[in-house]
C-alpha cells in the first residue's frame, strides 16, 4: 500500500460528525456505567483484590512487575470512585479528553492488577477505546466543553481508522492461533470439544448448551470450525474495506450471541467497541434535544458519581430475575440479543435499500414485486384464516407443532394379548410390570398404531357401531386371540413421568366387553 | 508495525515458558482440537475441611474463590493451590505461604463457620464420555495444611 492509498485509507474511511460522535460517548458511558457496573458487577469490580495475600500477586510481563503484591481496600475504592466520576463526565462531556485518558488509565491499572491474580482475561480493546476516541474529539458536541467553549468543532476520522485496525489486529491474533492450531483440519472438531468441555466439565448448561450433545452432522460441526478461523482472520483484510468491515462486524455480533446461547460465554465489553461503527449520525439525528445548563450539570456529575459508585447500575437489578447454573446473567444475555437485532434490523433496512434501488431501475419490476407482495400476503391472510378456523390442520396447510406439547399429560394405547383362561379384571393400574398378559406388538400387524390410538382415546360413547368398527380394524388379528386395550394416561410430576393404564375394552373375533364405566 | 511486534514478542514470551504480558493486542486462540470420541480430560479440586467437631466438610473450589471472577478460578488453582507432584515446581504450592494460609483459614471460616483444624486440597482427575456424559474420577494428588 503506498503512502496516498494509506493515507486515503486512513483519514478518508470514517467520516463522523461531532453529533455522531457525541453520541457513541454518551452511549459508551452508559453501557459502562449501566450494564458493566465497575464496582459491582464479577468482572469489573477490583475490590475483593484487596483481600489477596501478596503471595498471590504474580503479575505477567509488563508494568505490573514494578508492583510486589495487591494494595489496600482504599486504592480500589479511590480507583472505582474515580472511574466513576470519569465516566460520568464523559457522558456530559465535561473535560472529555482528560476523562477519555483517566478512564482508559483507571481500567489498565484496575486490570492490571485482577491479571496479576493469575490470568489474562483479553479486554484490551475495551481498555484502549476511550483513549484513542479520545483523539477523535468526541466532545465536540452535546457537551459541557462545547458549551463553556472549550472545545474545537471540528472531528477526527482517523482514530476510527485505527480503532478498525486494533480489532482487525486482535481478532486476527485469534484466528491464526487456531489455524495453527489445526482447526482446518477435517478429522478434527475443535469448536464442538471446546463446546463439550463447557458442558461437561465446566458445568455451563443454559439456554440452548445442550445442542453440543446433539447428533449433529460432522460437516456442521466442521463449518463452526471453519466459519470461526474464518471469520477471525479475515478481519484483519477487511479493515481496509470499511463496508466489508462493518459485516465482519455485524458478523462478530451474531457469533458472541451465539458463544452466549451454546457455550454460556458472554463478553459484553467488546459489543461497546463494535458499536463504535454503527451509523451514529444518523441516530444523532433522532435523538431527543435536551439543553442542559452547566451549573447543574456540573453538579449533576459528582452526585450521579457517587451514586454509581455506592449503589451501582440499576440495571443490574434484572440479574436477580433469572438464575443461571453457569455464570451467565440476564443483563448480559440481554445485551447480546439487543446487539444481535440492532445487527440483524440494520442488515434488513440495507437489504430493502438495495432491493429498492434494484426494483427502481425497472418499473415493471417495481410492478412484479408489488403484485409478488400482495400475493404473498393474501396466501398469508388465507393460510392463518383456515388453519386458524380448523383446528390447525387444513389440507395441505398445517401448523407444525412439534414439541409444543411437550411437559404436558398425553394419552396413548397399548393392547396385551390375554391367555385363555386369565379373567378380565377393570382395575386402573401404575406400573408397566403389573401389565396383564403380554404385549401384543402393532407394528408386527396392518393395524396403523396411530389410528388405534385416535380411535380408542376419542370422547365419544362407545356405543354397538363403534363397538364392531373397532373389531373390524383389528381384523383377521382377532382370530383365536383375546385382546386387551388400554388407555395409557401420562403426566410429568416431580418424580418423573406418572403413568396410569385404563383397560377400556376386551376383544374376540365375537365379543367387546367394555370397562363399567364406559358402557352405554 | 508496533502491532505486528509486539505480536511476535507475546510468541517469544511464551515460546520461553512465560505467561502472556500485559497490556498486549492479542485476543485468545482456544488453540485445542478435539477428535470425535475422545474423552474430555480435567480435574477437580475440592477442599475437605477438618473441623473442630472431628467432622469433615467437603466445599468445592469455585466456593472457596468466589467473589473473584469465575474466569480467574482455574488459573489460580492451578498457580496458587497446585501440589508440586503435579506442576513439578514449589511455586504452585504458594498457599502454604504464611499470608496465604491465613487468607484461606479467614476465607474457610467465614464459609463454615468455624476455624478449621486442618485442610486438604484434594486433586482428582476427571475423564468424561461425551457421548454417554459418564465421568470416572481418580485420585491425583492432595495438599494438606495444618491450622496457622
Amino acid at each position: 500500500m503506498n503512502i496516498a492509498r494509506l493515507d486515503r485509507w486512513l483519514f478518508d474511511s470514517f467520516r463522523p460528525t461531532a453529533r455522531g460522535l457525541a453520541a457513541y460517548r454518551i452511549a459508551y458511558a452508559l453501557f459502562v456505567l449501566l450494564l458493566l457496573d465497575p464496582g459491582h458487577s464479577p468482572y469489573f469490580n477490583f475490590h475483593p483484590l484487596a483481600d489477596l495475600p501478596d503471595s498471590f500477586f504474580l503479575p505477567p510481563p509488563g508494568l505490573m512487575q514494578l508492583f510486589s503484591g495487591f494494595p489496600p481496600r482504599w486504592f480500589f475504592a479511590g480507583l472505582h470512585l474515580l472511574l466513576d466520576l470519569s465516566l460520568v463526565a464523559l457522558l456530559f462531556g465535561y473535560r472529555t479528553r482528560l476523562a477519555s485518558w483517566l478512564t482508559g488509565l483507571l481500567f489498565l491499572i484496575g486490570f492490571g492488577f485482577l491479571f496479576s491474580a493469575g490470568k489474562i482475561n483479553h479486554v484490551i480493546l475495551f481498555v484502549l477505546l476511550p483513549w484513542v476516541m479520545s483523539f477523535s474529539n468526541w466532545g465536540a458536541a452535546w457537551s459541557l466543553d462545547a458549551r463553556l467553549g472549550r472545545t474545537r468543532p471540528d472531528v477526527e476520522g482517523w482514530p476510527l481508522a485505527l480503532l478498525a485496525l486494533l480489532i482487525g489486529f486482535a481478532m486476527f491474533t485469534a484466528g491464526f492461533t487456531k489455524l495453527l492450531g489445526g482447526w482446518l483440519d477435517p478429522t478434527t472438531h475443535a469448536a464442538r470439544g471446546h463446546w463439550l468441555k463447557q458442558y461437561f466439565v465446566i458445568g455451563r448448561r443454559d439456554l440452548l448448551a445442550d445442542l453440543a450433545t446433539a447428533p449433529l452432522p460432522a460437516g456442521l460441526w466442521e463449518l463452526m470450525d471453519w466459519g470461526t478461523v474464518l471469520l477471525e482472520v479475515g478481519f484483519l483484510p477487511a479493515v481496509f474495506a470499511p463496508g466489508l468491515f462493518r459485516g465482519f462486524l455485524g458478523l462478530m455480533v451474531l457469533f458472541h450471541l451465539s458463544t452466549a446461547l451454546l457455550f454460556n460465554i458472554t463478553f459484553v465489553q467488546n459489543l461497546i467497541v463494535y458499536a463504535a461503527f454503527l451509523p451514529w449520525d444518523r441516530v444523532a439525528v433522532r435523538f431527543p434535544r435536551i439543553r442542559l445548563s452547566p451549573r447543574p450539570a456540573l453538579l449533576l456529575i459528582p452526585l450521579l458519581g457517587l451514586a454509581f459508585y455506592f449503589f451501582g447500575s440499576p440495571l443490574r437489578r434484572l440479574d436477580a430475575l433469572a438464575a443461571f447454573s453457569s455464570d451467565l446473567s440476564l443483563t448480559e444475555l440481554l445485551a447480546n440479543v439487543t446487539a444481535a437485532l440492532i445487527v440483524l434490523g440494520l442488515g434488513l433496512i440495507r437489504l430493502r435499500q438495495r432491493l429498492r434501488r434494484l426494483l427502481s431501475l425497472s418499473p415493471a419490476a417495481v410492478v412484479a414485486h408489488r403484485r409478488v407482495r400482495r400475493a404473498l400476503v393474501t396466501v398469508l391472510v388465507l393460510y392463518a384464516t383456515l388453519v386458524a378456523t380448523h383446528a390447525g390442520e387444513f389440507w395441505p396447510m398445517s401448523v407444525f407443532p412439534m414439541f409444543s406439547r411437550a411437559g404436558q399429560p398425553w394419552t396413548r394405547a397399548v393392547v396385551r394379548e390375554l391367555e385363555a383362561t386369565e379373567p378380565v379384571r377393570w382395575d386402573t393400574l401404575q406400573a408397566p410390570a403389573t401389565l396383564p398378559g403380554r404385549p401384543f406388538p402393532l407394528n408386527a400387524t396392518t393395524l396403523d398404531p396411530v389410528d388405534l390410538i385416535n380411535f380408542v382415546t376419542r370422547p365419544e360413547p362407545w356405543d354397538a357401531q363403534r363397538r364392531q368398527t373397532l373389531q373390524r380394524l383389528f381384523g383377521p388379528e382377532l382370530e383365536g386371540r383375546r385382546l386387551l386395550v388400554l388407555q395409557v394416561q401420562g403426566a410429568p410430576s416431580a418424580e418423573g413421568v406418572q403413568l396410569r393404564y385404563i383397560p377400556i375394552l376386551a376383544l374376540t373375533a365375537d365379543t367387546v366387553l367394555l370397562h363399567p364405566a364406559l358402557r352405554p | 508495525m508496533l502491532l505486528p511486534l509486539q505480536y511476535a514478542l507475546v510468541g517469544l514470551v511464551q515460546l520461553g515458558g512465560g505467561r502472556e504480558p500485559w497490556p498486549l493486542v492479542v485476543m485468545p486462540g482456544f488453540k485445542a482440537t478435539w477428535h470425535e470420541g475422545m474423552p474430555l480430560l480435567s480435574q477437580r479440586v475440592t477442599f475437605a475441611i477438618h473441623r473442630p467437631d472431628s467432622t469433615i466438610q467437603h466445599l468445592p473450589a469455585d466456593t472457596v474463590l468466589a467473589g473473584l471472577p469465575y474466569s480467574h478460578h482455574r488459573a489460580m488453582l492451578e498457580a496458587f493451590f497446585r501440589p508440586a507432584s503435579l506442576s513439578g515446581t514449589p511455586e504452585t504450592e504458594r498457599i502454604r505461604h504464611p499470608d496465604a494460609g491465613h487468607w484461606l483459614w479467614k476465607r474457610l471460616q467465614a464459609l463454615t463457620g468455624s476455624s478449621p483444624m486442618r485442610v486438604d486440597i484434594v486433586w482428582e482427575a476427571l475423564r468424561i464420555d461425551p457421548k454417554t456424559g459418564v465421568l470416572q474420577t481418580q485420585p491425583l494428588d492432595t495438599l494438606t495444611l495444618q491450622r496457622p
